[in-house]
């Protein structure tokens, strides 16, 4: 017992034993930590492609409200490699603790346009034109301003 | 006004809480670098609390929320109160209260009741078995207890008051030897009180989870968190009142002498938490009854013949 009490009292004087971990600074793990999926609301189609291909269910989309859930997220990176506009990117960012579970939700607003006509929300045009013709257009011809119902009412096939 | 100042900054409220989170987080430090580990920052125990207070609550099926807020409420209050009659300096020389040691020890004997009761209330098989073992432990740590006030309150000479203010007043050398054979005793009562380790019985980890805060979450439980910190501050000041003359010399170095003393008390209780395994049950009431109890009544005995002579 009184050789124990010496053991403690020495330790108090000793440095402690615990490792840092090594993670800690982002420039150590640059080279190997993918991070978490942000979403760019701005580039986004919400054409679903990455709910679809997302294995953990991590992905959900409520009227024009992009969540990503966090915590179900493994960062396979499945999503960005889907999406055709690039609106999904990996930030190698790192997330701890957190006090609610609000703080794993990222949620972003989608950026839709509305259709001239009737006023439906519908994908930017310049982002379908761009991915058709590799690259950003410098006009948008009339008929993509309006939603595929509408272009048919208007512009019928002769 | 001034009341209120007292209630909740100076020996109140805002003190005891300060005082009671460094002195937790100063012992988990030290019990860290022990082991050599690196442990937590000393204000750890603060941002448990604020974590706490934000968690939500999750209480076992049909239990009433009053009820379950109620109960680690009460303590705190009755907490406060005991910090108010504590005659700390700056503070009483204008407090009108008797600073009666019998009051203070009845005031944080409220905590561990309340944790019983919730133990029982919560329906919880842990929380009653470790109520069970509080409820067992309660009678022996405080025979001990009670005989270390009453030999320390025979000091001061009739009429024999329990007043904390002339036991911290009493500095003969008889005094003083006296006060030094009941040290041990004090440090094993308040140990088995705190459910410090050798004595950490009701709530022992590993074994029965929390014990009787099994089922406590959210606000109760960062409130029975804010009791425990209270409680730590009292006894850490109780030990500067009882050992050290902080009543003797000018206010402010009493104020630093009770800070020392509370310190140095965690010291020795980091000390004996690493240096310690937990007892069983059987082992504590012997440790009591065969050896502590009988002790402390014998250093009383030799105090009141030694006074009365």
């Amino acid at each position: 017992m009184v050789k124990l009490i010496g053991w403690l009292l020495t330790n108090l004087f000793k440095k402690p034993l615990t490792i840092e971990f090594k993670g800690k600074s982002l420039k150590a793990v640059r080279g190997t930590y993918r991070g978490y999926p942000t979403h760019r609301g701005e580039r986004c189609a919400a054409c679903r492609l990455c709910i679809y291909v997302c294995p953990s269910d991590a992905i959900r989309i409520e009227g024009s409200l992009f969540i990503i859930n966090k915590c179900k997220c493994t960062a396979c990176k499945d999503c960005a490699d889907a999406c055709p506009f690039g609106a999904m990117q990996f930030i190698p960012r790192l997330i701890g603790t957190a006090i609610s579970k609000n703080e794993y939700m990222e949620i972003t607003e989608i950026k839709l346009v509305k259709c001239e006509n009737c006023g439906e929300p519908m994908p930017k045009p310049e982002l379908l034109l761009g991915r058709l013709l590799g690259k950003p257009p410098k006009t948008i011809p009339p008929y993509l301003k309006l939603c595929p119902k509408c272009r048919r009412q208007f512009f019928k096939p002769t | 006004m001034e009341f209120l100042k007292d209630l909740f900054l100076y020996p109140g409220f805002l003190f005891g809480f300060v005082l009671g989170g460094l002195l937790e987080g100063f012992k988990r430090k030290l019990k860290a670098r022990m082991q050599l580990r690196k442990g937590p920052p000393v204000t750890q125990p603060f941002y448990d609390l604020s974590k706490l207070l934000l968690k939500n609550i999750t209480k076992p099926y049909r239990i009433s929320s009053f009820t379950y807020l109620l109960i680690p409420f009460v303590p705190t209050a009755a907490l406060l109160v005991g910090l108010l009659i504590m005659p700390y300096p700056f503070y009483q020389e204008k407090s009108s209260f008797s600073f009666d040691l019998i009051l203070i020890f009845y005031l944080t004997e409220l905590p561990l009741l309340s944790q019983i009761i919730f133990g029982y209330f919560s329906n919880s098989p842990y929380g009653m078995i470790g109520a069970a073992r509080a409820g067992q432990m309660f009678f022996y740590y405080n025979g001990v207890f009670i005989m270390v006030i009453t030999t320390l309150c025979l000091l001061e000479g009739p009429p024999y008051s329990f007043c904390l203010k002339s036991i911290a007043e009493a500095w003969d050398p008889l005094d003083v030897l006296i006060k030094i054979l009941t040290i041990p005793f004090f440090v094993f009562s308040v140990l088995a009180k705190l459910k410090l380790n050798p004595f950490s019985i009701p709530d022992a980890e590993a074994e029965i989870l929390k014990g009787p805060l099994t089922e406590a979450s959210g606000v109760a439980l960062a409130l029975f968190k804010l009791n425990y910190l209270l409680e730590l501050a009292i006894f850490g000041s109780l030990f500067a009142f009882f050992y050290l003359p902080v009543l003797k010399t000018s206010p402010t170095i009493g104020l630093i002498l009770i800070l020392l003393g509370a310190f140095f008390l965690f010291f020795i209780f980091a000390l004996v938490e690493n240096a310690t395994a937990r007892l069983r049950l059987s082992q504590f009431s012997a440790l009591y009854l065969k050896f502590l109890i009988p002790l402390a009544t014998l250093i009383l005995v030799i105090t009141w013949v030694f006074k009365n002579w």
